[in-house]
């Protein structure tokens, strides 16, 4: 598992301590982060769009939580 | 995903808008608007697909109609935007309500 010290930011609790290091130094391991391309389609009418706040039919994700 | 025989313009049937429409001031304000954001959406889109040419075609086809609709809304209303950006008749019409964020 690869370490990457940021010195200066606040820890998470439970953050796993840098093994290799004696003193307290915590470090964050690297995550990944992605955003799937995306291909235009059949879009909305202007009016829709508005409606939907968006003018792409796949991106209409109502929160309902 | 080949999207080359879909037409970006077609009109699906548009529902009703659930705002109440009283004037013909607020329902031609209404259709700038959804043009508006239909060309900031497809602007946003290009910055990221520049090469896609459907979405710059539909970009194209939506400046000009937004541009007929600002000018044909500030022909009997009056200015929608200030500093610069729209003419006003005698005398400075910027000044009357209702600005077009009061509507």
């Amino acid at each position: 598992m690869n370490y990457y010290p940021y010195p200066n930011i606040p820890v998470m609790p439970g953050t796993p301590p840098k093994p290799d290091s004696p003193t307290l130094d915590f470090a964050f391991q690297l995550a990944h982060a992605y955003v799937p391309w995306q291909n235009m389609g059949q879009v909305f009418s202007p009016a829709e769009a508005l409606m939907h706040g968006t003018l792409f039919p796949e991106l209409v994700m109502p929160y309902t939580g | 995903m080949d999207n080359s025989q879909e037409n970006p313009q077609a009109q699906k049937i548009v529902q009703p808008v659930k705002a109440d429409i009283n004037n013909n001031q607020q329902a031609m304000l209404l259709e700038i608007q959804q043009l508006q954001f239909t060309a900031i959406e497809l602007n946003l889109y290009l910055d990221t697909h520049p090469n896609d040419q459907q979405a710059l075609m539909a970009y194209n086809s939506i400046v000009p109609q937004l541009k007929q609709r600002i000018a044909s809304y500030e022909q009997l209303y009056g200015p929608l935007f200030h500093f610069g950006l729209s003419t006003s008749q005698y005398p400075w019409q910027w000044i009357n309500s209702p600005w077009p964020w009061d509507m």
